[in-house]
């Protein structure tokens, strides 16, 4: 009997809070806590987004510069092709030290990999 | 810049949506096909709007400068028959001996960017961002700037910088408890009483100066209190 009186007054409640175009949760407390702000309240709404983005004259296709889903390593010391003087994207991930030639990530942009049983992606 | 995958338990795997969104390209993960900022792992639209992958501390450097440091690294194979992956493209190297470049630095929800010209006049910042005390160092003879946090076991540590190492690579000097020595590219404390700790590296990018600024409206940029030669004012005859 306890349990349905209470929720009887929970839809009256509910029933006030709607009346007066309150959410349920700011009727709960008097309305003094505040709404936490949506996780995107400081991005640009998704269609402005979405319509620069498409109007952008340099895109491609998806995929165009294919990800690199099954990168292939080499010890530093050995590895071809590389100079002193190029720069890269360095890492630790699990102890373990990677790097990423920012020449080669101009050319396919994404790297997703997981190391040491850590995902991770890197992009440049 | 380097994002964990795994979001809310999930792990997420990505493609490239083929769009450019003020200049930074937009990721697409293949669950929900919602588009990510590549640099600052949010995602801008769909399902995951609002959402950010935590992402991990690297370093942008030179591969001397890495290998140096991480001697035993591994290197993502380039396929030298395609000089598509091993020609410059973009010119990364002589835009950044012009410095348009910045270190963009985030800690917490606190964006701050190091333009490389201002470093360039002050080689080491010691401020907090946020409320977290956190070092910047510029080390010009290779163009590297890291970042790290500047407390060690809740201690906050006043450091300076040191003679280059053997490496030519450089250091950083705490004199609290006697001298220690921190390797200024790992952040590992090599001798003194802080032997075998290390500075936590700050999560930080290099970023072209005009797109670190339209992607974080919020951001604040460092400028070095020490003005340029040429600004100096004139003293009267």
């Amino acid at each position: 009997m306890n349990r349905a009186g209470g929720a009887r007054v929970v839809v009256a409640a509910f029933a006030f809070a709607s009346a007066l175009g309150l959410p349920p949760a700011a009727a709960q407390d008097g309305g003094k806590a505040p709404k936490p702000a949506p996780l995107d309240a400081d991005l640009a709404p998704e269609r402005e987004i979405l319509k620069e983005a498409r109007s952008d004259s340099r895109n491609l296709k998806p995929d165009e510069l294919p990800p690199i889903k099954s990168p292939v390593y080499l010890g530093g010391v050995e590895a071809p092709g590389m100079d002193n003087g190029e720069w890269v994207i360095g890492v630790v991930i699990g102890g373990k030290a990677l790097a990423y030639p920012v020449n080669l990530l101009n050319y396919h942009e994404i790297v997703v990999d997981t190391v040491e049983g850590v995902p991770f992606l890197v992009c440049w | 810049m380097v994002h964990a995958r795994t979001l809310d338990g999930q792990v997420l795997d990505f493609g490239h949506s083929g769009m450019l969104y003020r200049s930074a390209f937009l990721l697409y993960d293949t669950a929900t096909k919602s588009f990510w900022h590549h640099a600052t792992g949010r995602a801008l639209t769909g399902k995951m709007r609002g959402k950010r992958l935590t992402a991990i501390p690297s370093r942008f450097v030179t591969w001397e400068v890495w290998v140096k440091s991480h001697p035993d690294t591994k290197v993502l194979a380039k396929d030298v028959r395609n000089s598509d992956q091993t020609k410059d493209a973009y010119d990364t190297k002589n835009r950044l001996l012009k410095l348009q470049f910045g270190l963009g630095v985030t800690v917490g929800k606190s964006d701050r960017l190091y333009e490389l010209g201002q470093l360039d006049r002050m080689p080491l910042v010691q401020e907090s961002v946020g409320t977290t005390p956190i070092v910047v160092l510029y080390h010009p003879a290779t163009k590297t700037a890291t970042a790290f946090e500047r407390a060690l076991d809740g201690k906050v540590l006043d450091l300076r910088r040191a003679e280059d190492g053997k490496d030519g690579l450089p250091r950083l000097e705490e004199t609290g408890e006697g001298p220690s020595t921190f390797h200024g590219v790992t952040g590992a404390c090599l001798s003194g009483p802080l032997q075998g700790k290390s500075l936590k590296p700050v999560v930080s990018c290099f970023w072209e100066v005009y797109a670190w600024t339209a992607h974080h409206p919020t951001g604040t940029m460092f400028r070095a209190s020490v003005p340029p030669v040429e600004q100096l004012p004139d003293v009267p005859r």
